[in-house]
């Protein structure tokens, strides 16, 4: 079993904070409704909950409630245990990006479109790619239309980069411009991997690929393939409006997943979406996140870019699912070699900080999750487990319902999400998984496969309510559809019995609903985390 | 063997039956018998959209109307009846505007007005499959955003094998744009648009010197008036065949009469309302200013996306119709503090009393491509019930002028109705049946294509 160690509550000492957001932590709240859902077990009609201290302190139809607690009375409305995403991808909303997409587009959905243009593309170095204009909206089609062609941000990087007078790593060649004036290969010539094929060094900045930190739009560490040694938490910005919205969406606590871009990545974290700053960060380092399939060789092979350019010294990176796996196997085998003082070699060899992390991922002390859509990259995972034998959560898992015996056999848990009409790899510009199936939970269900429902980076009517929504529409019962989005959730996150779940001792982490959650009309009026109202609409 | 279902209207698409494997309306449901003359839906709970609900109420429909509805509705002995206890009818949805189902939504020039949706329509396309599928009966099929002038739209169903059969209506819109299409910029758009509106007349004028020639040369006279008096002579004499497709459409969006030098004429085609489409709120004064100038503000519908709620007085001072696009929700980012805000756009025009129409979604996100579901949006934010519901039926079918015929069940209006196991509103609920005038277009259990979506093919079945 995985070990409860990285379980950690983060204090801050962040006292003038919480007071300045006028909270008062020993504050009592009575919520009256027409239903409460506990989730683990049968919903209560007009029942009251009642939160004293952050914590649930009583539930049931016939509970005092003290005199000066705040009575939230909702005769219509339906009480659930705060939604848990756990998988979801936080828009970094880093401020230097900010401004860098609130210069170029005035609306945050086409800003959205493009910075997850940009990550699936390194920054546009991608020529499979091009974000068109049709996609925009009118205005700012008109706004992109008036301004020059789209410059890439790589290419503005990139630039500027080509402008700088550059030393070479090796101290072997010089990537001064000037020695490369008028330099031309002839066909199939290769020139020491430095100045990038036919043109000039001028011209072509491949080399620097690798180098620029492509655009932080991601959550992805681009030094090396493997980086579990570092932390998303790092990067999480707690104050970024992307959380305003999950939490707008009935959303209080998320595993932020690294991105899918690094063949072992980061570790996640997960954090609550609003409430106390101090309290936010729920789990610092959580589970390693590693991908199979075609997220990964996909950037990899953009990284040949510009066009003419290929994959050198500086830029290679797994561009095949050979590749992925062999950078996955060779970090587990290394990790093995570090430990035993025998000395590593060759290319992709990852940071010596990595081989702790993955000796603990081997021990069964960090949980590792792998994503994978298509069926065989699920099953690559698996293999891939067995040989190091590893425990894995599968993430995504768009073809899981072609799996399923092998899930069942290996007792693999599936983050499974987000339902999408199109290939849920065109999420990601890759175009994975061409059949999704929209029955997948219903089925993962019937096989008694331990699921959670996650909606990633979707929003607003595709966010994680949303999805649970679409599930029960093809066929999984609704209680489970709700369980799937708070309670197994916060299982498969290995949160403590008081989360997900609103019973005596739990978190006071709870939304109260116009109606029915699952309806299409319903919309949530309440947000409690940690027994402060943090949203009322 | 006859596989087609049909009116007698769609007997051509009986000699095409072998298309049909091919088609894509293969989850048409086409049955061995000729189409009952009667069809009663019995048990059924009845969403008029106009007048309350009935509880287990009747549908009698014969010859492809409503000939009666109610609790107490005699069944004729003759009548294919259809037991449908537990299940809501629901008028069935109006899409207001599509560019979709179509081989291209724009021409490359800028001002095509001289073209027809209907040469681009693709029955075979999945499309109109779907559309049966989620019970929407009703497409107003138009040129797309990326064009100045882009054409005449149609109203069609789903069903048919030519866009002749689907037609339900003939175009009634030209389809506008004031905001710019790519590569073009907004001074462009409009001086593109005014240009085009103002070489009409000098078409005309001279269409009006060269037919009074003609008629000098006929008496055999020499030209006895001058350039000027011509051409105001001359008015009169020009044929409707003498104007081309591309004068024509917008001479018939400018009220149809050839008028020349600011006198009326005689009315040679059909007036044609336009479908203005405005992307931000500083494009919605000039799309209504330019109705207005060119006379057919009357006949205009708006086209809104974005921020265009916020130019609300100038739209209520129109007082036009508003087919709102698919973004419901308008989010902002302010371009200072970086905060963002939202507005439930629809809740905005229900406010100001406008009649509205909503369209569904056209990416990936599963439940805003459906009509009922985007209903079901602005209840949640705080539209009236009936009025939510009237904006995916009545309202789309008076905005383009088929009110009488479609957007509610009502005796005398044509039978387009989906049958839902629960409440059309209701997400979980699934379409079970689709009557397309009267023919069963649909049935959820012999949907293939949705089997495909929802069941692991054999091969993969474990």
């Amino acid at each position: 079993m995985f070990a409860v160690r990285a379980w950690r509550i983060q204090v801050f000492a962040a006292a003038a904070l919480l007071l300045s957001n006028g909270v008062d932590a020993g504050s009592v709240i009575a919520i009256k409704a027409r239903l409460v859902c506990p989730v683990s077990g049968p919903a209560i009609e007009r029942g009251v909950v009642l939160i004293e201290d952050g914590r649930v302190t009583a539930i049931g139809t016939d509970v005092a409630i003290p005199e000066g607690a705040k009575v939230i009375d909702a005769p219509d409305g339906v009480v659930t245990p705060g939604l848990i995403d756990a998988c979801c991808v936080v828009d970094p909303e880093i401020e230097e990006n900010g401004a860098y997409f609130r210069s170029r587009f005035s609306c945050p959905d086409c800003a959205e479109l493009y910075r997850r243009h940009l990550k699936a593309t390194n920054g546009g170095a991608t020529v499979g790619h091009t974000l068109s204009e049709r996609d925009l909206c009118p205005r700012c089609r008109a706004k992109a239309a008036a301004e020059a062609p789209a410059a890439s941000l790589w290419r503005e990087v990139a630039g500027k980069a080509a402008a700088a007078e550059f030393l070479p790593a090796d101290g072997t060649v010089s990537l001064r411009a000037d020695e490369h004036e008028g330099h031309n290969h002839g066909g199939g010539d290769i020139c020491a991997g430095i100045c990038g094929g036919p043109n000039t060094a001028k011209d072509d900045a491949s080399p620097f690929a690798a180098v620029i930190t492509t655009p932080r739009t991601t959550w992805a560490e681009h030094s090396s393939e493997v980086v579990p040694h570092t932390l998303v938490v790092d990067s999480v910005n707690l104050l970024s409006s992307d959380f305003e919205r999950l939490l707008r969406s009935g959303i209080t606590t998320v595993y932020v997943a690294p991105d899918s871009a690094s063949v072992i990545g980061a570790r996640g974290a997960i954090v609550h979406t609003g409430g106390d700053l101090a309290k936010r960060i729920v789990r610092s380092a959580d589970a390693v996140k590693a991908t199979m399939g075609s997220d990964p060789s996909y950037r990899g092979r953009s990284n040949m870019m510009p066009a003419g350019g290929y994959a050198d010294m500086h830029t290679r990176r797994p561009t095949t699912r050979m590749g992925v796996d062999f950078v996955f196997r060779k970090a587990f085998y290394d990790a093995d070699r570090w430990q035993n003082g025998i000395p590593l070699h060759g290319a992709d060899t990852a940071p010596a900080a990595a081989f702790p992390v993955l000796q603990k991922v081997r021990a069964g002390e960090i949980p590792l999750r792998v994503q994978a859509r298509m069926q065989h990259d699920i099953i690559s995972a698996l293999r891939l487990a067995h040989e190091f034998g590893l425990k894995i959560t599968l993430d995504e898992g768009t073809e899981a319902y072609k799996c399923i015996p092998e899930l069942k056999a290996t007792g693999t848990a599936v983050i499974y999400g987000p339902l999408f009409m199109a290939p849920p790899g065109a999420r990601d510009f890759v175009n994975e998984a061409e059949n999704p199936l929209l029955t997948t939970p219903k089925l993962l269900s019937e096989a008694g496969i331990p699921f959670a429902i996650t909606a990633q980076e979707m929003r607003d009517e595709e966010s994680l309510i949303r999805q649970a929504m679409v599930a029960a529409r093809y066929g999984l019962p609704a209680e489970i559809a709700l369980k799937s989005v708070t309670l197994a959730a916060a299982n498969l996150l290995r949160l403590p019995e008081s989360f997900g779940v609103i019973k005596q001792g739990a978190e006071a982490d709870l939304v109260v609903w116009s109606g029915d959650p699952l309806k299409a009309d319903s919309r949530v009026r309440t947000v409690v985390i940690g027994g402060q109202v943090v949203l009322e609409n | 063997m006859r596989l087609i279902e049909t009116r007698k209207g769609f007997r051509s698409a009986r000699l095409l039956g072998g298309w049909i494997a091919s088609a894509a309306i293969a989850t048409v449901v086409w049955a061995d018998a000729p189409p009952p003359e009667k069809v009663a839906l019995t048990n059924v709970k009845i969403v008029p959209v106009v007048g309350e609900s009935i509880e287990k109420g009747t549908i009698l429909i014969e010859r492809g109307k409503i000939a009666a509805l109610g609790k107490d509705v005699e069944i004729p002995y003759d009548a294919r009846v259809f037991d449908l206890a537990g299940k809501v009818a629901f008028p069935g949805t109006i899409d207001a505007n599509s560019y979709r189902g179509t081989d291209s939504p724009n021409e490359s020039r800028p001002v095509t007005p001289q073209l027809d949706t209907s040469d681009s329509i693709d029955p075979s396309q999945l499309y109109y499959e779907d559309m049966l599928r989620i019970g929407t009966t009703t497409l107003n099929i138009m040129p797309g955003d990326n064009t100045v002038i882009g054409g005449i739209g149609r109203v069609i169903r789903p069903i048919g094998l030519t866009p002749a059969e689907m037609t339900i209506a003939e175009g009634a819109f030209l389809k506008v744009c004031v905001s710019p299409k790519m590569g073009f910029d907004r001074m462009l758009q409009l001086a593109t648009l005014r240009e085009t509106f103002a070489e009409l007349d000098e078409y005309l004028n001279r269409l009006a010197e060269r037919r009074y020639d003609e008629k000098l040369k006929e008496d055999e006279k020499v030209m006895d008036v001058g350039v000027a008096e011509a051409k105001k002579r001359g008015r009169d004499l020009i044929r409707a065949e003498d104007v081309d497709d591309e004068h024509r459409n917008i001479l018939r969006v400018r009220g149809g009469q050839v008028k020349v030098l600011g006198e009326a004429g005689p009315t040679l085609f059909k007036p044609l309302g336009a479908f203005i489409s405005c992307g931000a709120a500083m494009d919605v004064a000039p799309a209504v200013t330019f109705a207005k100038d060119h006379g057919f503000i009357d006949r205009t519908v708006l086209v809104l996306d974005g921020d265009c709620f916020k130019a609300i007085k100038e739209l209520k001072a129109a007082a036009r119709p508003v087919v709102l696009t698919s973004n419901l929700v308008h989010r902002e980012t302010d371009p200072l503090t970086g905060k963002v805000t939202q507005t439930f756009v629809p809740k905005k025009f229900a406010d100001a009393g406008l009649l509205f129409a909503l369209t569904p979604g056209v990416d990936a996100s599963l439940p805003e491509r459906m009509l009922t579901y985007q209903a079901a949006r602005c209840v949640r934010e705080g539209v009236a019930r009936d009025e939510a519901i009237r904006s995916v039926t009545l309202s789309p079918a008076k905005i383009l002028g088929v009110a009488d015929r479609l957007g509610s069940l009502e005796v005398g209006k044509e039978a387009y109705i989906g049958i839902y196991s629960g409440d059309p509103l209701d997400f979980a609920s699934q379409v079970e049946k689709v009557f397309v005038a009267g023919v069963l277009a649909y049935e959820r259990e012999k949907d293939v294509r949705m089997q495909r979506l929802t069941e692991p093919p054999a091969g993969e079945k474990k």
